[in-house]
């Protein structure tokens, strides 16, 4: 009990004693606080004296402080006075001094690193800063480099650095870059710009000796943003550093610096570094710096390889804000999303938006047009919110057109606002809108569509059903029902608009609404209804289309058997069978059509019907049926059907054996070429003429004796389509007037024969016979009037076979000279062609100069070139190298380029001027011959010339002649201004085949414009040397897709493996063109390595560039036929089937199909195993070439294979 | 040697520049003899050979480049020296001048003291 009320004692003393501690220690801190706010009241009175007399001694006034009051009022109160100064923009330096002397300073600096509350700490940087201490450098960056220390602090230590504005700390600061430090090394590098030109000098130090890549590559960043030029040549210097970032950030610094001299370093750039960023950060520069010579570079970089290098290439464009803004068009185009929105931006930043729009309006159609490409690339490239202003546009026509524009954009985000122009005044943008609406297909729409059904205008209403017919079905989901009232509508049109859309629709309800229809009142609804039926296949319709069959419109009877025919079926088939022998004739053929779809072997019982009875109508549907079918099991039938009773029936077979080639049917035609009936006769000629060549020719021959003048004339035509010599010899011998004069004419035409079409002429000569000729062609058919036409020109006899030669030619010089018909003039021209006396010459030399139709002047000059040779001659045809009409400026260019010596070239050097382009060329061909061994008087006239056209065109020339004395010249010209030059002189090098060409071409791939490039690369390739491939291995990188092209086009020429190397990498490029070019470059190796890694690369080829290379394969196949039926070696030949099987057997079955026969069974089998994928039609006659082969896993594969197609 | 014993041909088809180069040729004692094409320099060459001949590239017939070719096929760069002047002054331009023989070459617009100094140079007068 004591010891308890002891230990209750004891903490009741200790409780007080805590408690007398605690007041104590608050009652000494309010003491001391009271004591300070005293002093520092005290000491800053004491400063405003001394602010206000500043005569007075700061030192004594110091020393007062220092012994009379304590250090932290002292402090407190002079940060204080310090931020007076500051605020009101006096002088801190008497402050700054008071701290110095008072020793605050160095309290301060271990304050930032020392004191314990992180304010202390921010306020004693802030301090520092503000009194500008440049030695409390060292403490401050240590301050701002602290990982662990508060952010606060770190940011006041930055403040205060940048506060003291020492030049003395810029080394410092320099060397503190070294430091890999994201949170400091910005603030660092603003506080050295803030220094300016100040700190250029010690930034380059660092940038040229910094052992540290972060710093040199800070300094290059901050030197940029200073911008100062005297770091232009360093900079470009650090462009070739090791490090990429380095190289970037050189290139984001001299785009800074905006000095021109960086230009062509930085277009090096852009042209050569690896690196894709460095590249497009070049380019970026090269759009700052603005000078236009980088258009061109920066132009080509809209193909590299890299998004984001086009990207930024794009960038640099717009900043340079070149007139033609074509390449930002194509980049409309661009396979990346961002790139083609960029373009669109920087479009619509060069204001080209606007003018796009305000062509909108234009009168010119060809304007309009380019506008809206050019509009509907920009909105598909995400740019299309930018039209919709223009909905509202107060010129409808531009209303029209944006909404056209917006269709064909295709953005479904924008179909309501389109839809709110379906209430457009206009008509013009009612329809407009409408067909956008089709376009972007939004199922939203669909019911404010279907509104329009209502409309009067009947285009208008047509166009929406147009419209909606374009949506997806699952789009029209929603309207159904909408479509099924309004077929309950009043009108007639709107009923048929909306069964039109409803005829899309899936379902068998749909099909059910379809059926109704064909009740309809209206015959187009009904039309309408049999149509869709027909093509949904609706077996339960049969019954009701059926009854259409009989309809009074004959198109909906017409469409009806159509309908039945697709549909098919035994009902369908019965229908059509008990119709034919009512049907008209185009019925007929409609029905027929039908039935032959089932195919010749399933048409038993339907022949069954329409030849068993007697019925001549239902017999004729048989023949036209078993024609339609074309099918040859179909020729006995048929030639049965040529001893019918009914001439009809018979002339129906001759015409249905007509449509099968097959021996069998030429020959059943050949025999009833002696049918009693004229009629029929006249049919089976018809048909031998369309079976051609394989037809029994002398049975046709006979008939053209035959008693019935209508089957002679018949004959006549079809001996006429024949169109060979013997038709030609037959029609002679034809006695004269057993054929009439006109289908004797139009058979001579129609054969072709040249004498034939002479003659044909000769009788055209009479105006009677010209017009019964032309009434005899209106009733034959389009096929027969177009070959005569194609044949035969009308014209009128010129000659008399009466005459002799010198009268002839008289007669021929006077028609000439006379003859108003340019007809009768060509042919004169051709006459006296072949009349070798002085008066013809001299009447060709007269049309070659005079004659107004440029046909004649033509032939004129033709026949002038087989008699060079002559003063007269020559002189008029070097005048007729000016002719104005380019055909005859090229005939007479040609005949020019054989006798012309240099002093005479005059004519054809003017021809280089020429617009067209095969005058420029024939031009150039000719005087390669002039100057082919006085080539340096070629230079000379080409070196006086100043369009780089013609300067370019003579380079062409100097390539033709390839003389070795033109190597100098070359070597300069290929570093010229001019782009087209340097192309030309490229390619001019390359034809000389000579070391030092080689080494300067080599030089030329350096050049920054891509055409340079690519044809240098073009150049090299034909050079065919392999020390080109380390260069050619770099140009893989090339930004320039033509360049890149140009390299893949071209490096088959060159037989190394690294050159198949090159290809294969190129194969796998970002563009397509690149990687379609690429693989016809390996096709095209002679190497067959080539093709091997073709086929190697081939499997995992994309859609688009199959698509791509099987378009431009067509000589390739050629030369794989050819390694198919000409090497001795198997494997090439197995390996050319394999390549065309690859490029598509479909395409390249008949080729591949040589291989059947090849000696090699290997070959054999993968013929075999590449026509498999092909139908049974179209390989069964080839596999029946190696279904009985000698070696029996041949025999095996072709069977195998026709019994699965079977 | 004195000046005034020397002619030049001056050949340009600009009618100006021919007047100023003469007038200021004139000046320094040449006697000047003129042509505005390529022909009628060959011409003025026949009727008696200057003592140099200043010719432009860019003629409307023969062009200085074939007229310097054709006068060096009688002439050599000692009894005729040629200065060609064009203001077509690529490297190409220069090498191809000094290839058909000219004495110097020298752009177009011409310093006029250039171009006397040239002359006199190859005249060797004032040596």
């Amino acid at each position: 009990m004591t010891a308890i009320l002891w230990f209750s004692a004891a903490l009741v003393a200790l409780s007080a004693l805590a408690g007398l501690w605690v007041v104590a220690r608050s009652a000494g801190r309010r003491l001391r606080q009271s004591r300070l706010e005293g002093q520092a009241e005290r000491v800053r009175l004491l400063l405003e004296s001394a602010r206000k007399d500043e005569s007075a001694g700061l030192d004594k006034l110091l020393f007062d402080l220092r012994r009379n009051y304590d250090s932290e009022a002292l402090g407190g109160q002079l940060q204080r006075a310090l931020e007076v100064n500051v605020e009101r923009g006096e002088s801190i330096e008497p402050i700054a001094k008071a701290f110095r002397r008072l020793g605050l300073v160095e309290s301060y600096r271990g304050q930032v690193r020392n004191a314990k509350a992180w304010r202390d700490r921010a306020q004693a940087a802030r301090v520092l800063g503000m009194i500008r201490d440049a030695a409390s450098v060292q403490v401050l960056l240590e301050a701002m480099r602290d990982e662990r220390e508060d952010a606060d602090v770190k940011l006041a230590a930055a403040e205060a650095l940048t506060a003291l504005d020492d030049p003395s700390v810029i080394p410092v600061l320099c060397a503190e870059l070294s430091h890999v430090d994201e949170w400091s090394s910005p603030r660092l590098a603003a506080l050295l710009e803030r220094f300016g030109a100040e700190a250029v000098a010690a930034l380059l130090a660092t940038l040229d000796s910094a052992e540290s890549p972060n710093a040199r590559i800070w300094a290059a960043q901050i030197l940029g943003k200073i911008g100062d030029h005297r770091a232009t040549q360093p900079l470009i210097g650090r462009l070739h550093d090791r490090s990429p970032q380095m190289r970037m950030s050189a290139a984001s610094a001299l785009g800074d610096v905006g000095d021109l001299r960086a230009v062509r370093p930085l277009i090096d750039i852009v042209l050569r570094d690896p690196v894709a960023a460095v590249r497009a950060q070049a380019a970026a520069s090269l759009g700052r710096i603005g000078d236009a010579d980088a258009v061109p570079v920066l132009v080509g970089c809209l193909g590299d390889p890299e998004y984001w290098m086009r990207f930024r290439a794009l960038e640099a464009i717009e900043a340079l804000a070149p007139e033609d803004t074509s390449p930002i068009e194509a980049a409309l185009e661009d396979t990346n999303p961002e790139v083609r929105l960029r373009a669109a931006l920087a479009l619509e930043r060069l204001g080209r938006l606007e003018a796009a729009f305000a062509a909108l309006d234009s009168g010119d159609p060809a304007v309009v047009e380019a506008a809206r490409i050019k509009l509907i690339a920009v909105g598909r490239a995400g740019l299309s919110e930018r039209f919709i202003r223009h909905l509202t546009d107060p010129i409808e026509r531009v209303r029209a057109n944006i909404c056209h524009v917006l269709g064909a954009a295709g953005e479904r985000r924008h179909a309501q606002q389109l839809a709110a122009r379906l209430g457009d005044e206009s008509r013009e943008v009612r329809l407009a809108a409408i067909g956008a609406l089709g376009d972007l297909g939004s199922g939203g729409t669909a019911a404010a569509i279907v509104s329009q059904f209502e409309e009067k205008d009947a285009e208008v209403r047509e166009g929406a059903a147009d419209a909606l017919r374009r949506f997806q079905a699952e789009d029209l989901d929603s309207i159904g029902e909408l479509l099924v009232q309004k077929l309950a509508s009043q009108s007639d049109a709107t009923r048929w608009c909306a069964l039109r859309v409803l005829a899309i629709l899936p379902g068998a309800s749909i099909d059910q609404t379809l059926i109704r229809a064909l009740q309809d009142r209206f015959v187009e609804v009904r039309y309408e209804a049999v149509r869709a039926l027909g093509d949904r296949r609706v077996v339960a319709a049969v019954d009701a289309i059926g009854a259409s069959l009989a309809d009074a419109h004959e198109p909906l009877c017409v469409a009806a058997a159509d309908a039945l025919g697709a549909i098919g079926g035994e009902r369908a088939l019965s229908l059509l069978l008990t119709r034919v022998r009512s049907a008209g004739r185009a019925q007929r053929d409609a029905i027929c059509r039908g039935i032959a779809k089932v195919g010749f072997d399933a048409l038993g019982p339907v022949l069954d019907v329409l030849l068993g009875t007697n019925d001549t109508n239902a017999r004729v549907a048989a023949a036209w049926t078993l024609g339609k079918t074309a099918d040859p099991d179909a020729v006995p039938l048929l030639s049965a059907l040529l001893e019918d009773g009914a001439a009809e029936v018979r002339s129906s077979a001759a015409g249905a054996l007509g449509k099968i080639h097959v021996p069998d049917s030429a020959r059943a035609l050949g025999r009833a070429v002696r049918d009693p009936s004229p009629f029929v006769r006249a049919a089976v000629v018809n048909a031998i003429g369309y079976v051609g060549e394989e037809g029994d020719l002398v049975a046709l021959a006979d008939c053209l004796a035959d008693p019935d003048a209508f089957v002679r004339n018949r004959a006549a035509i079809s001996v006429g389509l024949i169109g060979t010599a013997w038709a030609y010899a037959e029609l002679v011998a034809t006695p004269p007037g057993s054929v009439s004069a006109a289908f004797m004419v139009i058979a001579l035409g129609l054969t072709g024969v040249p004498d034939a079409v002479g003659a044909a002429v000769s009788l055209l000569a009479a105006q009677p016979t010209r017009a019964a000729v032309a009434a005899a062609l209106e009733r034959e058919p389009d096929r027969i009037r177009e070959r005569f036409a194609a044949n035969v020109k009308l014209g009128a006899r010129d000659a008399d076979d009466s005459m002799d030669p010198e009268q002839l030619a008289e007669r021929i010089i006077r028609a000439l000279k006379n003859s108003q018909e340019p007809l009768q003039r060509r042919r004169a021209v051709a006459a006296l062609s072949n009349i070798p006396t002085e008066r013809a010459t001299t009447a060709v030399l007269e049309a070659a100069r005079n004659d107004p139709d440029v046909d004649v002047r033509l032939r004129a000059v033709g026949a002038l070139a087989e008699r060079t040779g002559t003063a007269e001659v020559d002189a008029v045809l070097l005048d007729c190298v000016l002719d104005p009409a380019p055909t005859v400026r090229v005939e007479a260019i040609r005949a020019a380029g054989s006798f012309a010596h240099r002093d005479q070239a005059g004519p054809l050097f003017e021809s280089l001027r020429a617009a067209d382009e095969a005058v420029v060329l024939a031009a150039e061909h000719a005087l390669s011959h002039v100057y082919r061994d006085s080539v340096l008087h070629l230079l000379d006239w080409m070196m006086g010339q100043t369009r780089p056209s013609l300067i370019a065109s003579s380079l062409r020339i100097v390539e033709r002649i390839a003389d070795s004395r033109s190597l100098g010249l070359l070597q300069h010209l290929v570093t010229g201004s001019a782009v087209e030059v340097r192309v030309e002189a490229a390619l001019a090098l390359a034809a000389l085949h000579d070391v030092e060409a080689v080494r300067v071409l080599m030089a030329a791939l350096d050049d920054p414009v891509e055409r340079v490039r690519a044809s240098v690369v073009t150049a090299l390739a034909r050079s065919s040397r392999n020390d080109v491939m380390d260069r050619f291995d770099k140009l893989r990188l090339d930004p320039s897709v033509m360049v890149r092209t140009a390299l893949a086009t071209s490096l088959f020429q060159i037989k190394n493996t690294r050159a198949l190397d090159v290809l294969e990498r190129l194969a796998t490029d970002q563009h397509l063109d690149v990687r379609a070019a690429a693989f016809h470059s390996l096709l095209a190796c002679p190497d067959l390595e080539g093709q091997h890694r073709f086929l190697a690369l081939w499997s995992d080829l994309d859609n688009s560039t199959r698509r791509r290379v099987e378009a431009g394969t067509a000589d390739l196949a050629d030369q794989l036929e050819a390694q198919l039926a000409t090497s001795l070696d198997s494997p090439a030949r197995e390996l050319a089937v394999r390549v065309l099987a690859s490029l598509g057997a479909g395409v390249h079955g008949e080729r591949i199909a040589i291989a059947l026969g090849d000696p090699d069974p290997r070959v054999r089998l993968v013929a075999i195993e590449a026509l498999s994928t092909l139908d049974a039609d179209r390989i069964s006659d080839w596999l029946a070439n190696v279904i009985d082969d000698p070696v029996a896993k041949v025999r095996t594969a072709a069977r195998r294979l026709l019994v699965k197609l079977v | 040697m004195s000046s005034s014993t020397k002619t030049v041909l001056v050949v340009d088809d600009d009618k100006d520049v021919v007047e100023v180069v003469s007038a200021r040729l004139r000046t320094v004692g040449f006697r000047v003899e003129t042509a505005l094409d390529g022909t009628g320099a060959l011409t003025a060459i026949e009727r008696g050979r200057p003592s140099v001949m200043v010719i432009d590239i860019v003629l409307p017939d023969l062009n200085g480049f074939q007229v310097c070719r054709a006068v060096r096929e009688k002439w050599s760069a000692e009894d005729l020296p040629i200065v060609i002047q064009s203001g077509k002054s690529e490297a190409a331009d220069r090498y191809w001048a000094e290839q058909v023989g000219a004495n110097a070459f020298l752009p177009k617009p011409c310093d006029l003291r250039e171009l006397i100094t040239t002359i006199e140079s190859l005249l060797d007068i004032g040596k």
